[in-house]
């Protein structure tokens, strides 16, 4: 079965072809909007809609082409229903119910979470069920216990930041551009990791959620301090600081879900999954645990279509389906 | 293709439309049309509606020969949906796909008054999106003049300086701010509302003319920028000015 799938949650408009017989992925097309959000320090929900409806058709029929499948071989639509910016979602969700309307196709709403939980399903090496996912992004940062591929349930999650968006906000700090994540973890390579100590947030010996606003704040205040004093900052120094405070977190607590879980299999996504300091300690704290780690190729950790195509074509087998008059939503009941 | 049939959707305010259509205005008719006036979104009934006329209509989506939609201006949200619907299905179907300003819909809907039109929606932030148009000749549509405009209310009133029939939603909110000028009728905007049918009617028009249909990059009038724009521009000139 050929499914066309449409990804529009936040500032990326994205489609996939998937071969769900053969669980291939036949393109997968990214149009990213940076450079429209970076004057502006951060995504700007109505610029992201207006890139959205013009990026929308020629994003489709580039992965339609690069696939080499018309659309008459498509026999099912897969389309993020939600969580993200409404106004955007709206885009692509509606544009995927009205080729599926049109064409007499099954349509299915996907929540963007079932796509990052499951996107490591998408390498050939692939995780068993049951196991525990870590989704990490600018939006999210969330612990899954996954029983299958429909079935999940939220162990933990973040009480006010993603690490994502704590990466952003240190790059706004830092005047190191937007996006900043990427660019934080660059630099972080020439630091110390262990020349600043920044706090962990662990709250409470038990709990599987996170919290990264008081490290954002803690990076603030030192940098603050030097500024006043006129001091230089040792931006690779602070940069690597700080991502081991998020990173230390992101693994222990990560690694502490699949003990609780009695899960042997840990999977990420999310586009802060491609972080390569997260990628090397989870995999050490794995191997001395004997637990695999499942990471999906960069292209899958962040936003993208094949995701999306992988879960609607679970959920389609499940039997869900989208009415025609179904509304896109900003909050996900999964998180 | 004087009798085109066109599937045409209006979703510039809270008030969703879609229409089958017959022909141009002059020479067409309305084969079905739902227009919903509750505040629903309309992602919660645009693609059951469409889904509802073509059933009615006993019409296949290979009998249509154009899909036709509303840009604008108005409600941005709202724009974005009807254009996502309208390029799916256009997309879907293989069917050439117009644009029709909003303003042009309504003002088709006045009948000839012998005197210029202004026809005007809300734009929120107390403004006005207006236009006006040159009375209809016989056998015509009435004929826009000039730029759309984004003001408000008061600065559009003193645009005006001969008799003037004012129409459309924009006068359910600020009918009193046009109250004082003599040369303005006003026409009760429960009359005058986004119409699918007039965009059907004016899509047919454009599919006759042979206009080119380029459905990849069309994107919704949106007249004001967004209020990031406004704002890193407002600081831009702040800085600029304090330097």
């Amino acid at each position: 079965m050929l499914i066309l799938a449409i990804e529009s949650s936040c500032d990326d408009t994205a489609a996939a072809v998937f071969d769900g017989k053969e669980e291939t992925v036949l393109a997968n097309v990214v149009s990213s909007q940076n450079e429209i959000h970076a004057r502006f320090g951060g995504i700007v929900p109505e610029l992201a809609s207006r890139c959205h409806i013009e990026m929308i058709w020629p994003v489709v029929r580039e992965a339609l082409d690069q696939a080499g499948v018309s659309l008459d071989e498509v026999q099912l639509i897969s389309a993020t229903q939600g969580p993200g910016l409404v106004g955007s979602l709206l885009v692509g969700f509606t544009f995927a119910k009205s080729l599926a309307m049109v064409r007499g196709l099954p349509c299915v709403g996907v929540d963007h979470m079932a796509g990052h939980i499951l996107s490591s399903m998408l390498e050939q090496e692939r995780p068993e069920y049951p196991y525990t996912a870590l989704t990490v992004s600018g939006g999210n940062t969330s612990l899954f216990s996954v029983a299958s591929a429909v079935e999940y349930s939220r162990m933990g999650r973040t009480r006010d930041d993603a690490a994502g968006e704590a990466f952003d906000k240190v790059a706004k700090l830092l005047e190191l551009g937007y996006p900043g994540g990427p660019v934080v973890s660059r630099l972080a390579e020439d630091g110390d990791p262990k020349a600043i100590t920044f706090p962990r947030a662990w709250l409470g010996k038990d709990s599987l959620d996170f919290s990264f606003s008081g490290l954002k704040t803690a990076v603030m205040n030192y940098v603050h301090k030097l500024r006043q004093k006129g001091e230089p900052l040792k931006i690779a120094d602070i940069c690597a600081s700080f991502q081991e405070a998020v990173v230390e977190v992101l693994v222990t607590k990560t690694v502490n879900a699949a003990r609780a879980n009695s899960h042997t299999r840990i999977a990420l996504g999310g586009g802060v999954a491609s972080n390569q300091r997260l990628r090397t300690l989870m995999q050490q704290a794995c191997d001395r645990e004997g637990l695999s780690l499942f990471v999906p190729r960069p292209a899958y950790c962040t936003d993208n279509g094949a995701m999306i195509a992988l879960a609607g074509w679970y959920h389609y087998q499940a039997g869900r389906r989208v009415e025609w008059d179904d509304d896109a939503y900003s909050r996900s009941p999964l998180n | 293709m004087a009798d085109s049939l066109i599937l045409a959707i209006e979703t510039s305010t809270g008030c969703g439309s879609v229409a089958l259509t017959r022909g141009t205005l002059q020479q067409g008719r309305v084969l079905a049309e739902y227009t919903h006036r509750p505040d629903l979104s309309h992602s919660r009934r645009l693609l059951g509606s469409v889904r509802e006329i073509m059933t009615a209509s006993r019409l296949g989506w290979d009998q249509l020969d154009a899909v036709a939609v509303s840009l604008g201006p108005g409600s941005f949200t709202g724009l974005r949906i009807g254009m996502a619907a309208a390029k799916g299905i256009a997309m879907a179907a293989g069917l050439p796909l117009f644009g029709v300003t909003s303003l042009d819909g309504l003002a088709c809907q006045c009948p000839p008054a012998g005197c210029q039109l202004c026809v005007l929606l809300d734009a929120r932030k107390e403004q006005v999106y207006g236009a006006f148009y040159d009375a209809a000749a016989p056998g015509g549509n009435p004929q826009r003049r000039g730029e759309i405009l984004g003001c408000t209310p008061e600065e559009l009133s003193r645009l005006i300086s001969e008799p003037t029939l004012m129409v459309g939603p924009g006068l359910e909110v600020y009918q009193e701010s046009f109250a004082a000028n003599p040369l303005i009728t006003l026409v009760s905007p429960a009359l005058i509302q986004p119409r699918a049918a007039m965009i059907g009617f004016l899509g047919a028009e454009l599919l006759a003319a042979g206009t080119e249909s380029t459905p990849a990059g069309l994107a919704p009038l949106y007249v004001r920028a967004s209020e990031a724009e406004i704002n890193l521009a407002k600081k831009k000139a702040a800085d600029a000015a304090s330097r």
